[in-house]
């Protein structure tokens, strides 16, 4: 069940009218930065050994299913929300001196009402001095968990997700598997799936293993991530060595988009710059390997320049 | 067939709905479900409708971990169901 966004905002200043994570305008850069790689996509998942199946179509009828599964596609590669940190819940309902001393352990009460969804259920706890509290979202997570159970989770979350062990995983380059396990185990705004995703996003940087997350659901998140925190240049070099200039300009379009008061925006905005002016414009201004980019967008532009003459 | 499936409905004379604990589980093992059933069955008997469960071992985070499905709690309430006395604790307790 889909639930309602809210703008990731790291910086300490607020801003008047930040553009969200889940803008039409934002949503659309994201998913063209994406790429549709279908053979990526519907990559087999492990299943029986089954001898594949051949079929004899026409022209319309490959282009019939060619389009069908590009719709396919885009429902698989639709984004996982990206919301803020919930807040601790802390809230006592009652308060009964009676009961204390009367019991040896907590009480934990579970709504089991089948048609309430799982934001509004009550759990409430009584504590062996009598304190009548809501359940914080741990104990929320795990009683959901054990009497209405939801395929891919467990009850406790496994030791997987603890951070020596991320740093095994990334030495496999199985970002996008730990990354679907943390989208089954946790919920949105769970400070642990926050924290394995940022710890994720900080790794690929790190070793520019961006092609592993390319065509998967994680790659919009991932660029969020990386603009907020203006770390983007690893991002655009490695776009510019796989020719993908489409991409470059709306990855920053997108930058300016959110950081509007940067001078590269405000150029931008002025002379209206269009394609390679604009990061040669973004270069100068915002990055911090000039060098790098600028020998990568010229080996780009060589590289056209050879392909237009041939 | 009708007079052998009739023979199976067991209709009491006098008696009334009751909202109880029905003790299951294993040796050293108990598990309680919360159940609204007629006065005059066996303990764990057929049932009514179960309404929820208690587990009065705490578990590794020393919790006892209850379930109660409120809506139909509040049906059989408002049918005219009476309480045992463990009953009547456990919902006062949960508040």
């Amino acid at each position: 069940q889909r639930r309602v966004n809210r703008a990731q905002c790291p910086l300490p200043a607020p801003r008047p009218a930040r553009p969200a994570f889940t803008d039409e305008a934002v949503q659309n850069l994201l998913h063209k930065m994406t790429g549709l790689n279908l053979e990526k996509v519907f990559k087999s998942v492990k299943k029986e050994l089954k001898p594949p199946t051949y079929k004899l179509m026409t022209e319309a009828q490959l282009q019939e299913a060619t389009r069908k599964a590009i719709a396919e596609a885009k429902e698989k590669l639709r984004m996982p929300p990206v919301l803020d940190e919930r807040e601790p819940i802390d809230d006592v309902l009652a308060e009964d001196k009676i009961l204390e001393g009367t019991e040896t352990a907590k009480y934990v009460f579970t709504d089991l009402t089948y048609s309430i969804p799982h934001r509004e259920r009550f759990i409430v706890v009584r504590e062996p001095s009598g304190v009548l509290r809501k359940a914080s979202w741990e104990e929320r997570d795990r009683m959901i968990q054990i009497f209405f159970p939801k395929e891919g989770r467990r009850v406790i979350p496994p030791v997987l997700f603890k951070d020596e062990h991320l740093v095994t995983v990334f030495q496999q380059d199985r970002h996008e598997d730990l990354l679907n396990m943390c989208i089954a185990q946790f919920e949105p705004d769970s400070p642990d799936y926050i924290r394995v995703h940022h710890r994720t996003y900080d790794d690929i940087e790190n070793h520019a293993k961006y092609d592993l997350l390319r065509s998967t659901r994680h790659f919009g998140g991932m660029v969020w991530y990386l603009v907020n925190r203006k770390k983007t240049d690893g991002l655009l070099i490695d776009m510019l060595h796989r020719d993908l200039l489409d991409d470059t300009t709306s990855l920053i379009t997108l930058y300016h988009m959110l950081h509007p008061e940067c001078p590269s925006a405000q150029e931008a905005k002025e002379g209206n710059l269009q394609g390679v002016e604009l990061i040669k414009v973004f270069v100068k201004t915002e990055s911090q390997k000039e060098g790098y980019i600028q020998l990568a967008l010229q080996a780009y532009q060589e590289a056209m320049a050879t392909s237009t003459a041939s | 067939a009708l007079s052998a499936g009739s023979r199976l409905l067991k209709s009491y004379r006098g008696g009334h709905v009751v909202i109880r604990f029905a003790l299951g589980g294993c040796t050293n093992r108990p598990f309680f479900r919360i159940v609204a059933a007629h006065n005059k069955r066996a303990r764990d008997g057929k049932y009514l409708e179960q309404l929820g469960c208690l587990d009065p071992l705490p578990n590794a985070h020393g919790e006892k971990v209850a379930g109660l499905n409120l809506e139909r709690l509040r049906h059989w309430l408002g049918c005219g169901a009476q309480l045992s006395r463990p009953a009547e604790k456990l919902l006062g307790r949960c508040g």
